[in-house]
């Protein structure tokens, strides 16, 4: 439990610094593909957008993407026609299981399925849905929260006496392992333990199911098809959060993508191993001292304020994705 | 022979035996018999160029048919008889015997393609087959004595006669007598009569709708095609896939409230149906992330009708009652099957919610959904699946049904001085006065 004078180590989770870097790599990994043929501005949109429709005004603004589809099945009809930023943005709401259907396979689409829970059955049934229809080319990302946790595990532990609250802990524990391997046993070659679900987050079950899924939609459609892997990440915004994606194509684009130097970008994850989105909170006039003074040598010990070394290099590593938030007086 | 290898074979003939004794347990009656039926419907669709699957894709009418296919059994004799055309002596002699289909190709959207079925029924049924058959133009006959062929060395069957004979149509006779014992024990049976019955009513369903006639010792069967639930704001998704020289059609919705049989998919290949009312594995039931069959879906109803040309590209076994899970049109129709059946389950899965009268509006909409045909909504453009379920508001009425002893409604009415109060009226009066005590 983090004590009050822990508090300046963290953001408001409102303003979800370690999402914005994310969308901001993927960004610039997305504009290098015109390198290798692919313009990213001739796709169209698939995601989730809520009341914010942050990646959608991020898209247009920067990957200059113009055809836009925001899915969203909570009940907030009205808040989200209000909010869309642009007219073009089409709003469907419904749930992303009765959009597929209607997902043209001939059409190039970015889509993102980032969903704020565990993977389950549900979201594979996307995965594999959307998959069957995306047509070579498409970029899909799927992102879930990376903690071992079941829909119906809501149940609130607080005011009851420690023993009651180990028993249902444990009780917790044995339903999600059996869940789970129910759920993503033929999809893990190894088997899941109950010291695997007993973890704070199971984001390394969590990549090899939805790599499996993805595999295995792809090479039913076509055994030619692979899912070139371009993300692998792993952030904490308050939950521990897994994002993967990728491109959909074969060998050849593979190939392709290589030759062109998509991959030498450092924060494209080709493999198993994620990279560790995770920014410290700064103040602006910190941040723009630390700009100033960047380089390789720089140690926390040289800084005119305190500021943990791996902090300093987490810094160093996404600094120009590091998000700045002032206050608009609108 | 060469001791190094060379010049040296491995013997590979097929043995009689092989077709007589060993491919026959793979088959079931009922399904041999639908095999014989599928010959006289291929008679049919040569002579009259019938496509009962195109008809259903592009929502016209079948062109009318008069054909009859007339079966009869005792426990000594199996006969089948149709007026479907006939068939060629320059026919017989070059492809319905062969036993298997060497061309792998077949014309128009016939039934046979394997090249196995009529001639593993004979082997299943009996051992004493006379095959007649007759066109416009000649007719000829083959007896096969099973025993004495599987003796000979020879595979060919004699004709027993071959010549020319004029006639107003064509049509094929086959009798079957010393049949084996345990199939005339089936045929004794009420239960396999009523199954034979009930799959040739379902399997032949569009080609009974397009005029042809098929009886079972007599009786008339009529095609049976369960319905699709539609009402307003309701409707059944349609959904045509073209790929490789294959058409798949799926439609996908419920069954109406009235209909209390267990569906599920039902799936047809050139109007033939192969799978009934699949709630397995076959059809992706429990395979990967998909719900297994549950007493909740028994209001699901799926349709996929696959079409073309080119018998062999089709997903169909060899026994016509099983898919070819890992053909690749197979694969491509069951992501499709799955993509647009999840809404429906989904709305299934909220008619049946753990509380149930969090299912109430989607009840209102199913309860007043009436019965549509296949056909009709196979006539439509591609169209998504529709549920216009009525949210439920702050205001909306739910209705709370419980019991109680009567010892103890008893004893509100005395508490209440009221003793004629109707048991509803105290289940309102104790929920408002526990609703004004601790909610207001």
């Amino acid at each position: 439990m983090a004590t009050p004078t822990d508090s300046f180590k963290q953001f408001d989770y409102a303003l979800r610094p370690s999402k914005q870097v994310e969308r901001k790599i993927i960004m610039e990994i997305l504009l290098r593909l015109p390198r290798a043929g692919f313009n990213i501005s001739e796709y169209s949109y698939v995601g989730f957008g809520s009341v914010a429709y942050v990646d959608f005004v991020m898209f247009h603004k920067y990957l200059f993407i113009e055809k836009m589809v925001c899915i969203e099945w909570g009940d907030i009809e009205k808040r989200m026609r209000f909010n869309k930023p642009f007219k073009f943005i089409k709003l469907k709401l419904k749930p992303f299981s009765q959009y597929i259907p209607s997902i043209r396979r001939r059409e190039r689409l970015l889509v993102w399925l980032d969903y704020d829970r565990p993977l389950d059955p549900e979201i594979l049934q996307d995965i594999d849905g959307s998959l069957s229809r995306l047509c070579p080319t498409s970029i899909f990302i799927v992102t879930v929260d990376a903690r071992p946790k079941l829909p119906e595990d809501e149940f609130d532990l607080q005011g009851q006496s420690s023993q009651q609250r180990e028993r249902a802990s444990q009780q917790r524990e044995r339903v999600t392992l059996q869940t789970y391997r129910s759920w993503f046993g033929p999809y893990s070659n190894s088997r899941i333990t109950k010291e695997l679900v007993a973890r704070a987050h199971v984001d390394p079950l969590f990549y090899e199911v939805i790599l499996e899924r993805i595999r295995q939609t792809l090479a039913r459609q076509n055994p030619s098809l692979r899912f070139i892997q371009l993300f692998n990440f792993f952030y904490r915004d308050g939950a521990p959060m897994l994002t993967v994606g990728g491109r959909i194509g074969t060998e050849r684009d593979d190939q392709a993508l290589e030759t062109r130097g998509i991959f030498e970008h450092r924060f494209v994850r080709r493999d198993s191993e994620s990279l560790q989105i995770s920014v410290p909170p700064l103040t602006i006039r910190e941040t723009q001292w630390l700009n100033h003074r960047l380089n390789p040598t720089l140690r926390a010990g040289n800084l005119t304020f305190e500021l943990e070394q791996t902090l300093l290099d987490n810094y160093r590593t996404f600094y120009r994705q590091y998000p700045t938030y002032l206050e608009a007086l609108l | 022979m060469n001791h190094n290898g060379q010049n040296l074979v491995a013997q590979a003939e097929p043995s009689k035996a092989f077709f007589i004794d060993m491919l026959t347990r793979d088959i079931r009656l009922s399904v041999c018999i639908l095999d014989l039926i599928d010959n006289s419907i291929d008679s049919l669709i040569a002579a009259s160029d019938l496509d009962v699957s195109q008809h259903l894709i592009a929502g016209t009418k079948a062109q009318s048919v008069k054909a009859q296919i007339a079966i009869s059994y005792t426990p000594s004799r199996f006969t089948i008889s149709d007026n479907c055309g006939g068939i060629s002596i320059s026919e017989a002699e070059k492809h319905i015997f062969l036993l298997g289909n060497p061309a792998e190709e077949t014309s128009g959207t016939r039934l046979g393609v394997y090249g196995i079925g009529m001639k593993r029924a004979f082997f299943k049924i009996g051992k004493s087959i006379s095959f007649m058959s007759h066109t416009k133009d000649e007719e000829f006959k083959i007896d096969i004595d099973v025993d004495s062929w599987k003796k000979k060395k020879e595979w060919p069957f004699p004709f027993t006669y071959g010549r020319p004979k004029k006639s107003t149509s064509g049509g094929t006779t086959i009798a079957i007598t010393d049949l084996h014992e345990v199939i005339g024990r089936q045929f004794a049976s009420t239960a396999f009569r009523t199954l034979l019955s009930e799959k040739v009513s379902r399997a032949y369903a569009l080609f009974l709708k397009a005029g042809a006639k098929i009886t079972i010792n007599g009786e008339e069967h009529h095609p049976e095609f369960p319905e699709l639930a539609e009402t307003l704001g309701l409707r059944a998704v349609r959904q045509l896939v073209k790929e490789d020289g294959v058409e798949v059609l799926v439609l996908a919705g419920l069954s109406p409230p009235t209909d209390k049989t267990p569906r599920g998919w039902y799936v047809f290949c050139n109007g033939r149906m192969v799978l009934d009312a699949d709630k397995t594995h076959r059809t992706g039931w429990n395979v990967d992330s998909h719900p297994t069959f549950h007493a909740k879906y028994n209001h699901f109803l799926g349709y996929v009708y696959f079409r073309s040309k080119h018998g062999h590209k089709l997903p169909w076994n060899t026994t016509k009652d099983d898919v070819d899970q890992e053909s690749p049109i197979y694969q491509r129709a069951l992501a499709e099957m799955w993509i647009l059946s999840r809404p429906v389950l989904n709305f299934l899965n909220d008619l049946y919610p753990d509380v149930k009268e969090e299912g109430e509006a989607e009840h209102v909409l199913f309860q007043s959904a009436k019965g549509v045909s296949p056909q009709s909504v196979a006539r439509r453009a591609n169209t998504a699946w529709k549920a216009n379920v009525k949210k439920q508001t702050d205001d909306t009425l739910l209705a709370i049904l419980y019991k109680r002893p009567k010892k103890q409604l008893e004893s509100i009415k005395e508490a209440l001085g009221r003793p004629r109060m109707s048991a509803s009226s105290i289940g309102q009066y104790t929920f408002d006065w526990f609703y004004d005590k601790n909610c207001k």
